[in-house]
């Protein structure tokens, strides 16, 4: 207790020194109410308050970045048809959003502590933006920084020879946060059958195991942005291995989660083909990835293959205006019908994204689609109006379509509309 | 002398006013394209956005600008209030004589990315005030066709009054404006008023410079006003703290210092 004395006095004695102008604050205060508008059963999904606090400082000879959140759910206050584990992680919730070092030494900043790194130049789509997991208790949402998982690490940026040179090594693994068993969006990875029974995660101790370390070199040439990437790290997502295991109630079949290391390399560009319309591309490589298989047989269920993505996309300028279309294909080298994902899984998106009134009102709308595999199609659409500095209001609504068993479709009955009203101060 | 001989010193003459006219103002508006003004200029800058209602939003940003060779490079960063705290902007203009687009960034905190932004439409409002993003560029001289119109005093200054027309379609298609004016002071080489014209020919929107003082030997608007006559509402560009030749590192002008942000840590202290 007296050495959090100390260390409280210690901060606020540094908070108050310099100038106020020194130690910046910012903040912002959000009423948010969301329900569902397709399902057999309407209901108010979310309905309460979401706060978030950031705080910079910057001297000639450091910087300090902190930015937290509070999220609190007044839904769990009645009786909603959630799980007592959704309740107890979603009722309360606070969540760092980044917060770390910045230090200028050799030619480098030297960032150390828990940051958002994003690589590539794809918008809601995560070809190198690998990096960081997310978090899907809300499934997917218009804005990623919303949802993605800041995590520790230490990094570098600096220029090297006119190459713009960021490295990175995380200490530690983090891997994606599914959805809550019994909440809103909760994503049943393993089957509930009989027979079949969850085993604990593979975990990984040493630090040789958990580590990842990245490198991006990002170029500007006279019409043409040129990124090289690349990444050493260990799926955010799991895959399920599969055992034959046995205790005093007999032999069941036990699945275990299991996140693999691979390597990716990996390239974006953006160049102006016209001159309202910029040309974008994304490309990696990743020569062995683990996939799961559709019938493991007496093997562990998993195979090693290579996969690449490529994706393309036209961004076109009209006033106050953006449109963008993007067309990625995910490819698995040396596909064979045994594996459970297919062999090119496309996607498609259009956006649109624009300001009107002066500024005041801002509208964004995303349509994304995987019509070949069956996953089905996610349209969101967000207006934000700004009454003045201080006071906005957003409304938004996100239908989600496609088979039950498809990425979005297995959630289209749980489409939402909403209204946000935020004060920042 | 005969007719024919009267005609053509009447056509001559005639062209060789016009000639003069056009050359006068293509060398006026070279001069303020040219004119001095540092190695670097570093500054903050208000953008207050008034409506004919009475409500005013204030952005705060850095203006900082360095001159390259055969470039000019442009870093804005916005760091009040908190709704656009953060987004910044870049932009490369190079000399008119290389012939080549300038190039446009933009990074947005919401999506942690630096975003090229396409070049040939610049009519979008610069956060939602009366600029529109042409009208932060450079002087082009060449995009136009100038004729200089007379001589008018503006602010109390002896300005020279030049009309311009955009010399292609794509140009217009790039500004949204079919016709400006300019009004450029004779002794400072600084354009002082200008006025832009619609589709419609309708005057639709005036810039004024309202302050203009000396920063270290060169002639600085540190204020100017950009008014729309047909919506009434009004943007005002106020430059303090202007400072010229500061020593902005070259950081300050590549694509991290967007995501990492401008402040005091990367900024010279000397400023």
């Amino acid at each position: 207790m007296r050495c959090l004395n100390w260390m409280a006095a210690g901060l606020a004695g540094w908070l108050m020194s310099g100038t106020a102008a020194a130690h910046e604050f910012q903040g912002e205060l959000t009423l948010r109410a969301f329900g569902r508008v397709s399902s057999d059963t309407p209901l108010v999904n979310y309905a309460g308050t979401r706060m978030q606090l950031r705080y910079e400082h910057h001297t000639q000879g450091f910087s300090v970045y902190a930015e937290g959140r509070f999220r609190w759910n007044g839904v769990f206050m009645g009786d909603p048809p959630y799980s007592q584990a959704a309740r107890d992680a979603y009722e309360f919730a606070f969540d760092l959003r980044e917060a770390y070092v910045q230090v200028p030494w050799a030619g480098f900043d030297w960032s150390l502590g828990w940051q958002q790194v994003v690589w590539g130049k794809a918008d809601q789509l995560r070809i190198l933006d690998q990096i960081n997991p997310l978090d899907l208790r809300e499934f997917v949402l218009l804005d990623m920084k919303d949802y993605r998982k800041p995590i520790p690490m230490l990094r570098l940026n600096g220029m090297v020879r006119q190459w713009e040179t960021e490295l990175l090594y995380v200490p530690t693994f983090t891997p994606i946060d599914f959805a809550k068993p019994g909440s809103e969006y909760a994503f049943q990875l393993i089957p509930n059958v009989p027979g079949v029974r969850e085993l604990p995660s593979a975990s990984y101790d040493n630090v040789g195991e958990r580590g990842q370390a990245g490198m991006r070199l990002s170029r500007s040439f006279e019409g043409l942005d040129l990124s090289l990437v690349g990444l050493y790290t260990r799926d955010s997502i799991p895959v399920l291995s599969q055992s034959l295991e046995a205790d005093l109630l007999g032999p069941y079949v036990g699945l275990r989660k299991q996140y693999h290391r691979f390597f990716m390399a990996g390239t974006s560009f953006a160049a102006p083909v016209s001159g309202s319309t910029v040309l974008r591309g994304e490309f990696y490589y990743i020569p062995a990835k683990t996939f799961m298989l559709k019938d493991a047989g007496l093997s562990d269920g998993l195979e090693r293959r290579g996969e690449v993505a490529a994706m393309l996309a036209l961004d076109y300028t009209y006033g106050n205006w953006l449109f963008s279309v993007q067309a990625l294909n995910r490819t698995i080298i040396d596909w064979a019908p045994r594996l459970s994902n297919a062999e090119n899984t496309p996607t498609f998106t259009v956006s649109a994204q624009g300001n009107s009134f002066d500024g005041r009102l801002e509208t964004r709308i995303f349509l994304a689609a995987m019509p070949v595999t069956g996953d089905g199609s996610w349209l969101q659409v967000k207006n934000t109006y700004s009454f003045d500095d201080h006071f906005s209001t957003a409304f938004v609504v996100d239908l989600m379509q496609g088979p039950k068993d498809g990425f979005f479709g297995r959630f289209s009955d749980r489409d939402r509309v909403g209204l946000e009203l935020t004060y920042r101060f | 002398m005969n007719i024919k001989h009267i005609i053509t010193l009447a056509l001559a003459a005639a062209f060789s006013g016009a000639a003069l006219a056009a050359a006068d103002a293509d060398a006026i508006l070279k001069a303020v394209r040219d004119r001095p003004d540092g190695k670097d200029i570093y500054s903050e800058t208000h953008l207050i956005l008034a409506d004919p209602g009475g409500s005013v939003r204030e952005r705060e940003l850095f203006y900082l600008q360095k001159d390259y060779p055969g470039e000019e490079r442009l870093t804005l960063y916005f760091k009040a209030p908190s709704d656009v705290k953060g987004v910044g902007f870049q932009s490369a203009n190079y000399d008119e004589a290389a012939g080549k687009d300038d190039e446009q960034w933009l990074y947005m905190p919401a999506f942690r990315q630096v975003r090229r932004i396409a070049t040939g439409d610049k009519r979008g409002s610069f956060m939602g005030s009366e600029y529109a993003y042409i009208d932060l560029d450079k002087l082009r001289v060449g995009d136009y066709q100038q004729t200089v119109t007379g001589s008018e005093a503006v602010g109390g200054r002896d300005c020279w009054a030049v009309e311009r027309v955009p010399a292609s379609a794509d140009i217009i298609a790039k500004t949204g404006y079919d016709k400006t004016a300019v009004w450029v002071d004779k002794e400072r080489n600084l354009v002082v008023k200008q006025t832009y014209y619609n589709s419609a020919g309708v005057l639709f929107k005036t810039m004024e410079a309202a302050r203009v003082e000396q920063v270290q030997g060169i002639w600085t608007v540190m204020e100017s006003v950009m008014t729309d006559h047909l919506s009434g509402k009004r943007s005002t560009l106020r430059f303090d703290n202007v400072r010229y030749d500061v020593g902005l590192g070259d950081e300050l002008f590549q694509q991290r210092v967007l995501q990492g942000g401008v402040h005091e840590g990367n900024l010279p202290s000397s400023r």
